[in-house]
This record gives structure tokens, sequence and C-alpha cells, in this order.
């Protein structure tokens, strides 16, 4: 049994272990961190996220980062369900094309109260790009990376082609590819991977090209317009008339066709340019692979289709200003210097390409030609709160038109009606 | 009341119900994730939601409006095509392969490790392996199949192949567990039964339909129910392989449920059309439960 005595010094020292660990407690805040990057994985990426989260930590002590890991396409549908639930995240790597689904679903919150108008003015992209309906923005970009023309320069030479800049010229150069065995170009019809290997490897660049948008102002569908028509009449003739893209091809979706310029049998194809060194790294094809600007119908490129990986402060986040810090680490100059060298990711801020390394490697100064397209064609697609459904409603009625002889504007009609029947 | 005799009471009342200490926990559990998510479904497909919100009472506006929605039969029949294309071929294929290992063969142990591998195996790489395999071209099956002067194995270009490859890839990875569950009950069948009917002089024939399928008739039974609502309720596989194309003529009910909520976020319509399968689930549990009980011989 406790005497007295005993009794009141184990009561004084509960109390002082109590006292102690909320001490520790409050000495070590914590920043929970949702990325898809896993700090244990060996790439590049994740070892630069890990580095600049080691700087991070040490520049502020007390601080502890919680990197928890979410799956790339599950980071998106969760931070919703997290948000709702009131157990969301404090800082999140989020694909920009999520961003307006965020915004209406109303999980992020505006970061301009953080930045002044210099700092608006460093990015490659206008800073009215991406922004809620007060005109706030609610993410900063990480990196970007801009829809362009894959080629085999070998394979062009084999037909004695160069690099086309017109979509009559690359129907007609894709044609003598796929005549040869290989497969031309690539548009993928899957439902798969988003509908990407239709949307972004193909119609979104080519409506703008043809002068044309995805959505009014409204939201409303508007794919149903000439542009639209213009955009599926060509893809229509490069697969019947020019011959440009093998029919059994149309199956692939993003990644397959991917796949398809890895296993060296493709010969021109539309990717975002976060592809090239992976594409390289193929034996099949190595340093034949180039990358240009996406061929228009005039001869000046299309628009440039920019996206890109961001960081956001969640509503659930315990401490805005501490978040805010993080991401003004995480997407600093030198981190993005850090990620285009390391990684090979495509800086965002313009400051960043003031390093020399811009010009002195070969890599670095491919970077600038795709940094220049962007300067001059660069837009940020539109991605409604529904985009994953305006995507599905497109690539089936791309599949009736091409594979299904639909009359276009019958087919583009009934996506438009389905499509603006779910609006909200 | 005295402080022993209300300690005695106490102990009396616990001693009592004492049996809930140990079912309670198990209860609460079941309600919490069974019951739980069954009332909320409920409670969503009656209203208009936002993302994870409810925001107006909608009746049973999300029924019609997903039973009167033309894709909704399309899908409907989708699933029931998968289904009975995957019970169909998965569990006699599952079923000859039992009646193969219940021999004695060298390396049965080595055999059924191998031939239990594609069920363990996760969907997403069941689904990454068949699109490979299938690739109309860098696949080896359109390899051959062009070698073979076949033409281009066009596959999941076409409504009616791109279902038969789906169900192909569904039995290579189901087949497995029929074949555990039917080699499980052959090995229950007494062996004096076969004696008893060798020496009454019954053919092997006989003494498999009139013994061993009666006695493994409800393990069949159940296995069907098993493929049956496994396959049902399938996302993964059909989702990788082929997305639901082409032309939405693989996209299953469960897949639609999945889209309805996770990229439109129409948690109410989606809710509803999850009770639909959890309808179809019930029916074929109560079809198959009434074979079992009817036709029980022994």
């Amino acid at each position: 049994m406790l005497n007295r005595r005993n009794a009141s010094l184990v009561c004084l020292l509960s109390l002082l272990l109590i006292a102690g660990i909320s001490m520790i407690a409050q000495a070590e805040e914590e920043i929970v961190f949702w990325t898809f990057l896993n700090p244990a994985d060996q790439s590049p990426r994740s070892q630069v996220q890990t580095q600049l989260i080691e700087e991070f930590e040490r520049q502020n002590p007390g601080v502890k980062v919680n990197v928890q890991i979410v799956a790339w396409n599950e980071i998106a549908p969760r931070l919703i369900q997290a948000v709702n639930s009131g157990r969301g995240p404090d800082v999140v790597r989020i694909a920009s094309d999520s961003w307006e689904q965020q915004i209406d679903a109303d999980t992020l919150l505006p970061i301009d109260q953080f930045v002044d108008e210099a700092y608006k003015q460093d990015w490659l992209l206008p800073w009215e790009f991406g922004v809620n309906e007060n005109g706030e923005r609610v993410a900063i970009w990480i990196e970007h990376r801009v829809v362009s023309l894959y080629y085999r320069e070998d394979l062009l030479a084999e037909v004695g082609e160069t690099v086309p800049t017109t979509w009559s010229d690359l129907g007609r150069i894709a044609g003598k590819l796929t005549e040869k065995g290989y497969v031309g170009f690539t548009v993928g019809l899957s439902q798969g991977g988003a509908g990407n290997g239709l949307m972004e490897c193909y119609f979104k660049p080519v409506i703008w090209a043809a002068g044309g948008y995805l959505l009014d102002e409204n939201g409303r569908a508007a794919f149903n317009g000439p542009a639209g028509h213009k955009a599926m009449q060509l893809l229509y003739d490069l697969v019947h008339t020019y011959k440009a893209i093998p029919q059994e091809t149309l199956v692939w979706d993003v990644d397959g066709m991917f796949q398809g310029i890895q296993a060296g049998r493709v010969g021109m194809s539309l990717f975002a340019t976060h592809r090239v060194a992976t594409a390289r790294q193929s034996e099949a094809v190595g340093e034949s692979i180039k990358v240009a600007p996406v061929p228009g119908f005039d001869g000046r490129p299309s628009p440039a289709h920019v996206t890109g990986w961001t960081l956001a402060i969640p509503n659930t986040c315990k401490d805005p200003e501490l978040g805010w810090k993080f991401i003004d680490h995480m997407t600093s100059t030198e981190a993005q210097i850090l990620n285009a060298k390391v990684a090979g990711e495509l800086p965002a801020r313009k400051s960043a390409y003031d390093d020399p390394w811009f010009q002195e490697d070969p890599f670095g100064r491919e970077m600038v030609e795709w940094k220049a397209y962007i300067d001059e064609y660069g837009r940020i697609p539109q991605f409604p709160a529904e985009y994953l459904y305006l995507h599905s409603v497109l690539v089936e009625a791309a599949q009736k038109i091409v594979q299904g002889n639909v009359p276009i504007e019958q087919a583009l009609n009934e996506a438009a009606e389905k499509y603006n029947s779910r609006v909200r | 009341m005295s402080g022993s005799r209300l300690s005695s009471f106490l102990k009396g009342v616990a001693k009592k119900w004492e049996v809930l200490y140990f079912f309670v926990p198990g209860v609460l559990v079941i309600l919490l994730i069974t019951i739980y998510p069954i009332f909320n479904s409920i409670w969503l497909s009656v209203h208009e939601t936002r993302y994870l919100r409810t925001t107006s009472f909608a009746g049973l506006g999300n029924f019609v409006k997903f039973l009167t929605d033309p894709s909704s039969l399309r899908t409907i029949k989708a699933s029931l095509i998968y289904v009975t294309g995957t019970v169909a071929l998965s569990l006699p294929l599952g079923f000859i392969l039992a009646v193969i290992l219940n021999r004695d063969l060298r390396f049965k142990g080595l055999l059924r490790s191998i031939i239990i591998l594609p069920w363990i195996m996760a969907q997403v790489v069941t689904a990454l392996l068949w699109k490979w395999l299938l690739d109309p071209v860098y696949g080896p099956v359109a390899y051959w199949i062009q070698r073979l002067g076949l033409g281009r194995a066009d596959i999941f270009g076409n409504q009616y192949s791109s279902m038969f490859a789906l169900i192909l890839a569904n039995v290579w990875r189901c087949y497995p567990l029929a074949m555990i569950l039917i080699l499980a009950s052959f090995q229950t069948v007494p062996g004096e039964l076969y004696e008893a009917a060798r020496i009454d002089g019954a053919s092997k024939l006989q003494s498999f339909t009139k013994i061993t399928f009666p006695l493994i008739r409800s393990t069949i039974l159940i296995t069907t129910i098993l493929l049956t609502l496994n396959t049902f309720n399938m996302v993964t596989l059909i989702l990788v392989l082929t997305a639901g194309g082409p032309f939405g003529y693989t996209e299953v009910l469960a897949l639609r449920v999945y889209r309805e909520s996770f990229e439109i976020w129409n948690v109410g319509l989606a809710s509803a059309a999850g009770l639909l399968i959890l309808a179809f689930n019930i029916l074929f549990s109560i079809v198959y439960i009434s074979i079992i009980k009817q036709e029980s011989l022994y």
C-alpha cells in the first residue's frame, strides 16, 4: 500500500510527466503532407522531394513533416473525402487537372494572402490561370509538362521526311510509316487512363488549334461547334484517309500508346514532356526520340497544353502559415532548379531558367525550347469538376465516329447533350 | 442494501449477462462495417448530393433516373453476360482440374500451388498481364494470330471479342477458387461408399453420378454463389483491362457505380445503383440457397 507521502510523490511525478509530454508535443509541430512520391523509393523525383523536406526540417527546428503516401490517381478523390470528414492533410501534392474539382468541392484554401505582386510575376503561366470564383489561386506549381509531338528522327529519315509542322503533313508522313509496318501516329480511344489517350494526346490541343474550346464561359459543352467538328474530322481522316493510325491501335489508352513508343513501333505521337527521359531509356528508341511543338492547321503550332503537379493547402490545415512556408520552400527557385537537374522536371518559375545549367547542359537547353513553347503558346486546359465524365462522353463520341461510322455532328451533339445534363 | 448484498447482486447480474461480453463486440463490428454502410447507402440514394454531402430529399428520383437511363440497361446486361460467362467457364474448368488433381499424381502439391497462383494475384496485375498478352501491336497473342495468317487482332476494338477477353481474363483468375473448393469436397466423400458401390456392380460413371455428385453438389452451389458475387461486384479488373469500352459495352454495373461515385461524384445516383447491385446479390443468393435446400439428398 502507498502511504500518503509516496502517493503525493507519484501524483507529482505523473503531473510532471504529463506536462513534459505536452511540452514536447507543443515543441514538435507536424505538417501532414500527402504525396504520391514515396521517400523509400529511389526515383530521382522522390530523392529530390526527400532532400527538400530534410532541408525544410533543418531550417525549421521543431517542425516535422509527416509524409503520407497516396497513389497519384487517388489523391483527388481521397482529398474530397478526407476534407469532408475533417481529417485531411496540411499540405497536398495535387495535379492541376483537379484544381477546378477541388475548388468546386471547396477543399482548398486560397493562397494569395501569402504572396506579393513580384512573386506572382515569376511564373511562366499567368497567375490568373486556375483561380477560384474570387480570383484567388489555390495551388502553386512544382513543375510543368507541355504536350508536344514525340517523333522518331530515324524513322522519319527512313521515309525521307523531317518533323511535320502541319496536321496534313503529319497525316501524310505517318501514312508512309504505317505503310512500312510501323504505327505512324497514335491516338488512344480507350476510356482507361481518364480518356487521356484522346483528350490530352489529341483533342484538346487540336480543338484549340481549330480555334475552339471544349466548354463555353458557362461551363456548357462547346466542343460540338465547328472547331470540335474539324478536330474529329481530322481524327477520322488520320485513320481512314491518311491511314496514319492503324485501326487496331485505337484501343490503346495513354499508357498503351507510350509502351508502343518504348517498344519502338510508333513513329509519332503526342505526349507531355515529362515522359521524354523515360522514353529515351528504352533500348529500342534511345536518343532517336525527339520532341517538337504540336503541329497546327496553318503552319503555326497548336496552343501548348500545359499541366503539372502543384502544392496546395487543404481546408483542414492546422496552421496555414506553416503550410505556406512549406509550400514556398518546396516550390522555391532553388527547388525547381534541383528538380530540373536531378529529376528532369520542367521548372514553372521564370527565375529558375537563369541558372547556367539551362545553357550548358543539352537537356537543359531542350527544356528552354519547351519553355519557349509555353511562353508563346501556353494554355492550361479546361478541367471542369466533371472532367472525367467530359472525357468519357468525348471518348465515346470519338469511338462512334471513327469505329462506328456515326456522323460527326450527331456523335458530338449526343455527347454535348449527355454532358450538359450532368453539369451542376 | 448492505455492501455485501449489493456486491453479490452485481455479481449475479454480471454472471447472467456474461454471454453479452462475447457476442456484443462481434455484433457491434457487424453493425459498423455491414449494416451502417447499407443504411448510409439507402439514406444517400434518396437524396440529391453534392460530393459527399446530401442537399435535398429526392425520394425515389435517383432510382427512377438510373433505371430510365438507356445506358443503365446496357450495364445490367453487360453484368449478367460477364457473370454468366465467368461462372459457366470457370466452374467446369475448376471441376475438371479438381478431378485430375484428386488422382495420385506426381508433383501434385507443386501442381496445386501453380494452379492457385492466378487467384492470389491482384486484379490489377491480372488485368495488366492480359492487356499485354492481347495487345494488338506488341502482344504475343496478336503476333501469333498474324503469323497464322488470321489477320490483325483487334480484340478490344469489338464489343463481342472485348467482352470475351474480359471473361477469359476473369476465368483465368477465378477457376483456381472453384478447383480448390471442389477438390476439398472430393476429399470429404467417404471411400467406403465407392467400395460398396463397386461391390454392388456400379460403373465409374454411376459412382460419380450417384455418390460423388450428390455429395459435392452443395459445394458446387456455394462455389457458384461465391463466383457470382465476386464477379458481379468486380471493378478493378474491368477498369484496367477494357475501362468499359468499346462503346461502353463492357461497362458493368459495378464499374458504373464506381464512375458515378468517384469520377462524377454523383453519390446519390451511385448509391441507388449500388443498392440495385445489393438486390441482385441477394436475389442470386436466395435462388442458389433455395436450390441447395430443395435438393439436399443426404
